[in-house]
């Protein structure tokens, strides 16, 4: 049986009325882990999948109710807890750690028949735009083993496209599922902030971070994310979300403050016709303006390393897994075990962190940087008056090449200029791919106004529909 | 951008060799410089009073998780972590 040209519908259904077994389908999707090895998208395999997945065949015969995602493989980003099993954020400091609960989102996947088979690389504490900040080395891309994966969800998008499993749950920060998913050729969303709990979820930047499902389809993607969202008691900032209501016809918006910078983009004729594709369907489309969004990448790379640099103090050699060998007292505890645990750029951010909350620089950077957030928010409120959506790329150009961008930072940090706007300012956001280049793909991004992702979904199945 | 690198390496709990802390203090230049035009804006007066504040939080309850917080931890004894003598 090809599982692979099922959608996970089309498996759950299968599961149920036993045209095969939960069994089966992992096994399929293990077998394709172990063949596409070399990619390097894959930490772990968990040696328990085939067992829950045999625990589903059970219910099944028994007659007992299961869920949407009945027997269906799910791959982690390895920055989220699943009970009993290692996770490790990709980082030295913490290899040996093992989950003593499960994510709310876990729960939610398991409840609804899910299998979790393995957990994916990404860049340590998903800091990165590449997959190359990893403890366990350098994810592949999909499409071209040369370039990178795209971060820090590169794992879990690389291994949707290779088709290791139906569905892979990333984490987006600032666009860390949109920009692998433009990579890779996945549809990737980061959600209206709050529809998905946090709990159970290694904390980069909590004001911004949100989990997600990437998918080879749409269809697979909403079915998924459905499933994980809700408020949840163990998440304060959860909401409900009913994802909006699809419409017949859409005003498309593009970003007057963005069009220069699109335009310069190698891609831009491509862009511009697809542009032209939506006013042949019937689509108006129509100039907006959201004036302070240039700086929303400045805005990001202000607020999100000062909300990291506290979340990540709590790694201190004292609660999680390693401490340094060499050290006698608290203080060293806390500095040796930090310093040969980290890596270097979620040392940069630490350090970039603690700059723009010290004293002295606290008001003309991260107070500032607050401000310019909620100026974002009102501007795109405003922007959505006039339009449904924002349409640009997703990223700048196609995935890069392994070592190009990791020597130089802020090179790194501009491949998130187009994603970072929907993160700061809550709204979401979907990558959808549109073109290729090379045989590579491009993905455009849609932004909507707050819970509006069934707008998203809608004209994003536009887009690859006449792909 | 001028910045005082042992400060910070103070403040975030990290030590790095001359190397290193040589090749972080240019990133971290660069990357302020990069950020520095946040300082410049000129933003409306409206925005600013709510911008940092503390959300609304629930009611605070004591609680049991039903997990052990200890269980990663790399030392600890009789339900404690264990650390070395911090006061004479």
């Amino acid at each position: 049986m090809d599982f692979l040209k099922m959608s996970i519908k089309q498996i759950s259904d299968g599961v149920k009325k036993q045209d095969f077994s939960a069994e089966e389908v992992v096994k399929f999707f293990i077998d394709r882990i172990e063949k596409y090895k070399e990619y390097n998208a894959i930490i772990e395999v968990f040696d328990d999948a085939e067992q829950k997945a045999k625990a589903i065949d059970e219910k099944v015969k028994s007659g007992e109710k299961l869920g949407e995602m009945a027997g269906v493989p799910v791959i982690l980003k390895d920055n989220i807890l699943y009970l009993g099993h290692k996770m490790s954020v990709a980082s030295a400091f913490m290899k040996d750690y093992v989950a003593p609960y499960s994510a709310t989102i876990v729960k939610k996947l398991e409840k609804a028949g899910a299998v979790i088979i393995a957990r994916a690389n990404m860049d340590e504490f998903a800091m990165g735009g590449s997959t190359e900040n990893s403890v366990y080395g350098v994810t592949l891309n999909s499409k071209d083993k040369t370039r990178v994966a795209g971060g820090s969800s590169g794992g879990s998008a690389t291994a949707v496209a290779l088709g290791l499993a139906p569905v892979a749950i990333g984490t987006d920060t600032g666009g860390s599922i949109r920009q692998p998913s433009s990579f890779n050729g996945t549809v990737g969303i980061k959600p209206t902030y709050g529809t998905v709990s946090r709990y159970g979820i290694v904390a980069f930047a909590s004001s911004t971070d949100q989990a997600s499902p990437i998918t080879r389809t749409i269809e697979d993607n909403e079915l998924v994310l459905k499933i994980m969202a809700g408020k949840d008691q163990f998440d304060q900032t959860s909401i409900e979300n009913d994802f909006g209501v699809a419409k017949k016809t859409y005003t498309i918006g593009l970003c007057k403050e963005l069009m220069d910078k699109i335009q310069k983009l190698e891609q831009y004729p491509l862009f511009e016709k697809k542009i032209k594709d939506f006013e042949k369907a019937g689509f108006i489309i129509k100039q907006v303006s959201v004036p302070h969004i240039a700086s929303s990448l400045a805005c990001y790379y202000v607020l999100t390393p000062a909300e990291a640099t506290s979340n990540l103090a709590r790694f201190d050699g004292v609660k999680y897994t390693t401490r340094a060998k060499d050290a006698k007292t608290i203080d060293e505890i806390l500095i040796k075990s930090r310093s040969q645990g980290f890596g270097d750029e979620v040392k940069r951010r630490i350090m970039l962190g603690n700059f723009v909350l010290s004293s002295g620089y606290f008001d003309a950077y991260y107070k500032k940087a607050k401000e310019l957030q909620q100026l974002l928010k009102k501007e795109f409120a405003k922007a959505f008056e006039k339009c449904d959506v924002i349409i640009t790329p997703t990223t700048p150009d196609v995935a890069f090449k392994i070592g190009e961008k990791s020597k130089d930072p802020i090179s790194m940090y501009l491949e998130d200029l187009f994603t970072v706007p929907a993160s700061i300012s809550g709204i979401p956001a979907i990558s959808v791919p549109y073109a290729e280049k090379q045989g590579l793909p491009l993905s455009m991004q849609i932004m909507g106004k707050e819970k509006s992702e069934s707008v998203l979904y809608d004209i994003a199945k536009c887009i690859m529909e006449e792909k | 951008m001028q910045i005082d690198i042992k400060h910070l390496e103070s403040l975030s709990k990290l030590e790095f060799d001359e190397r290193k802390e040589k090749q972080f203090e240019k990133d971290l230049e660069k990357i302020l410089d990069f950020v520095d035009e946040i300082t410049k804006l000129d933003l409306p007066k409206e925005d600013k009073s709510k911008a940092v504040s503390i959300s609304a939080l629930r009611e605070d309850e004591p609680a049991v998780g039903d997990f052990d917080p200890l269980s990663n931890a790399p030392d600890k004894k009789d339900g404690c972590y264990k650390v070395p003598l911090v006061v004479e």
